[in-house]
């Protein structure tokens, strides 16, 4: 046993502890996401959903930067999903009374937050372990947390998981390179966090069941029948002149019209069911050089149907001074 | 021989030329930058406009070989992720693919192809964002690995055509000696692994997206040469304004030109039956005819229209109201009565011949005996589109008739003499 000789022993452990870290680092990746219950043809699964704040174990210090971090990262690769997703922000804000101390948004009651949000189902997480480490050759970043997804008008869990995602540079890394750029990126915290939140959410998102197929068929813009406004294919608008705009469309919506991207958002009102009114005084310096006028519906969803009136654009005369002699 | 010479040399100098060989390293491993981008993005001013009322839709993204379906998922996922935190409001994915999928507009490479102000209307987005996987490449040789990622895109507001932003990147990553492997076999083995593992085609997708958006999260701070010098319209929707344009020319000179004849209204059938015909019937004469008629208001005769002499054979006829009648008996008819009458209908009077001469070659193309006649009344010069003669006025206002509800035109029923 001439080649057992210690220092050879030394390399041996080295190796095999390397391997194993390498084969841990891993092996976390993997996420585990159980999902109770599949979409399937299930045209009643959830619609509308909101993502709640995270809470975190408080002892560890790193969860207070991660938290937040992993709820927004998670929220915009969410939105992939054929869910209608609340804003976060929308979210805060109708959590905000109810939120009080002692009490986080995990606390409130379904019925309540159902009542609240207004919303089919939430979606809890809870980051158990934060880490950014950057030790000479070694670097880690990670994030431990459970993630579930409760259907408020039921109380189901349709889907939990508790993801470990890892992300580490060593001397395993295979190239010097690779390793010192690591070690650089891995000093920026949030840098960090941000990264390692975005593969952590891309691979839950992955495995959660998306409904967006089932729902193709149901969507539907609101109805606009015509359009018409004072606008005459050859005249030109003078400073004072009036664009006046009629939508004729589904009853009860939200009307607005736009001049091309010049102005935008120019409310209509509704005048008898289903006739939509608006107008715009031409001012001044407005700069409308050959705009169509688009009429648009919004519903409560937040669906919008848009309808161009073609027959003539909106061109504002231009004063050409007389050329000095 | 190494060590005998480091062991030749003085035992103070050993930690200075550590030192160096360190900072060499780190040198060279900054100098060679282990992932290189390629990125040419612009943006134009108007994309500061939007806001949270604008709403954006993400198409699917457009592929060149089958192999890049992953990617291209990959790549519209990033795009979804990072944009959720611009200015605009994003349309939903499910949304967006449903909406085009009832419109069975399934294949991304169709999209540049379209209008954007289709989309408005398809979608109710103000813009939209094309983009397209160029290509996704994996090379391997032995000790050196790597992998390149292309894409460009392209977003457009939907109501103007307006490029508000295009960029087309290639992000590439490469495994190899030139990133000083950390030993014999990872240089042999890092390389395989580089190029095999899904993980590092998504990271460097996930580079990709990273720096492909920034510049639209921010439009505000892109830099003079990142800044588009003048709009930019795209090539479907000038073409289609263009249209409008001529067609608004078109009708302004339809209602100049007819102001000179007392309005003509289509019948009550006629007009009934036009918006259930279909589009291609509406659209047989012109496209152009399609857009201006229903909707031509015939001006009233201003006092320069009164002064030209009316043509003595016309009259508002009693009963339909449509078309007109012969009067006969005003003395300048009386003067031709002798001669055969045949009655001719009239579709159109101009003041340039061309315009004249353009709606006959239509008509002629559709089989109906046109020609144009040239008057001066009271000094204007005018071209009138006849067609076809009848011997009896009852004929000519059935044909008439059909004509209009057909060819969604009015019409007039004039005297001509068979000479």
């Amino acid at each position: 046993m001439f080649f057992l000789k210690p220092y050879l022993i030394k390399k041996f452990k080295f190796a095999t502890a390397l391997i194993l870290v390498t084969l841990v680092g891993v092996g976390c990746g993997k996420v585990k996401v159980a999902v109770h219950h599949e979409t399937g043809d299930n045209w009643d699964y959830p619609e509308t959903v909101a993502i709640l704040p995270f809470s975190y174990v408080s002892a560890v210090k790193e969860n207070k930067i991660s938290f937040s971090i992993l709820r927004d990262t998670f929220f915009n690769y969410f939105s992939y999903l054929g869910y209608n997703d609340m804003p976060l922000t929308a979210v805060d804000l109708k959590l905000e009374p109810k939120i009080k101390k002692g009490v986080t948004a995990n606390d409130i009651p379904k019925g309540e937050l159902r009542k609240v949000l207004g919303v089919d189902a939430i979606i809890q997480g809870h980051v158990i372990n934060s880490t950014n480490l950057t030790y000479g050759i070694y670097a880690e970043t990670s994030i431990e947390a459970k993630l579930k997804m409760v259907d408020l008008r039921t109380g189901e869990v349709l889907w939990d998981t508790n993801h470990v995602e890892l992300n580490t540079s060593s001397i395993a890394t295979p190239s010097l390179v690779d390793m010192i750029a690591d070690q650089a990126e891995n000093s920026k915290a949030s840098l960090a966090y941000n990264r390692i939140a975005e593969s952590f959410s891309r691979k839950v998102v992955a495995k959660i069941p998306d409904p967006a197929t089932l729902r193709y068929k149901k969507i539907k813009l609101p109805h606009i029948e015509s359009v018409q406004t004072n606008i005459k294919g050859n005249n030109k608008l003078k400073p004072n002149d009036l664009i006046y705009v009629t939508m004729r469309g589904e009853p009860s919506l939200a009307g607005h019209f736009d001049i091309g991207s010049f102005k935008a958002g120019i409310l209509m009102k509704e005048v008898s069911p289903g006739l939509y009114t608006g107008s715009y005084r031409i001012n001044e310096g407005d700069s409308i050089d050959g705009s169509l006028i688009i009429v648009s519906l919004s519903n409560k969803r937040g669906l919008t149907a848009k309808k161009f009136y073609k027959k003539a654009l909106a061109i504002k005369e231009t004063l050409t001074l007389p050329k000095k002699e | 021989m190494n060590i005998n010479s480091k062991n030749s040399l003085p035992r103070a100098k050993l930690p200075f030329i550590s030192a160096i060989k360190i900072v060499f390293i780190f040198a060279l491993a900054l100098t060679s930058n282990s992932c290189t981008t390629n990125l040419q993005s612009k943006v134009a001013g108007n994309l500061n406009q939007f806001s949270k009322q604008q709403t954006v839709a993400i198409l699917p993204v457009e592929i060149i070989k089958k192999d890049q379906k992953e990617t291209a998922r990959m790549l519209r996922q990033g795009l979804y992720a990072h944009l959720k935190e611009s200015k605009f409001n994003l349309l939903e994915r499910y949304i967006v693919d449903g909406l085009l999928k009832q419109h069975d507009l399934n294949d991304p490479a169709d999209f540049l192809k379209i209008n954007p102000m289709r989309f408005a209307e398809i979608l109710g987005a103000d813009a939209v964002l094309i983009s397209r996987i160029n290509r996704v490449e994996r090379s391997y040789l032995v000790v050196h690995s790597s992998i390149e990622v292309g894409v460009s895109a392209q977003l457009v507001d939907t109501r103007t055509g307006e490029i508000l932003w295009r960029a087309e990147q290639t992000e590439q990553d490469y495994q190899g000696l030139a990133k000083i492997p950390t030993g014999i076999s990872s240089a042999i083995i890092g390389p395989i692994q580089f190029v095999t593992n899904k993980l590092n085609l998504r990271r460097i997708t996930s580079k990709l997206v990273t720096k492909l958006t920034a510049i639209v999260k921010n439009p505000e701070n892109a830099k003079k040469k990142e800044t588009f010098n003048k709009p930019l319209i795209v090539s479907t929707t000038t073409r289609d304004l263009e249209k409008i344009k001529t067609v608004n020319k078109l009708e302004a000179k339809w209602i100049e030109d007819s102001a000179a004849y007392t309005e003509i209204p289509h019948s009550t059938k006629a007009q009934k039956s036009l918006p259930n015909k279909p589009a291609s019937i509406r659209q047989r004469l012109t496209p152009e005819m399609q857009e201006t008629s229903p909707n031509i208001n015939w001006i009233p005769r201003n006092k320069s229209t009164q002064t030209l002499i009316p043509e003595p054979q016309t009259q508002t006829i009693e009963k339909s109201n449509i078309l007109t009648k012969t009067q006969e008996t005003t003395p300048v008819q009386a003067s031709t009565l002798s001669k055969p009458l045949q009655y001719t209908i009239q579709v159109g009077a101009f003041k340039t011949e061309a315009n004249a001469n353009q709606m006959v070659s239509k008509l002629l193309k559709k089989g109906y005996q046109a020609h144009v006649k040239h008057e001066i009344q009271g000094g204007v010069s005018l071209f009138k589109v006849h067609f076809d003669a009848f011997n009896t006025k009852k004929q000519a206002l059935n044909f008439a008739e059909k004509f209009a509800t057909e060819e969604n035109l009015s019409s007039f029923i004039t005297i001509t003499d068979s000479n």
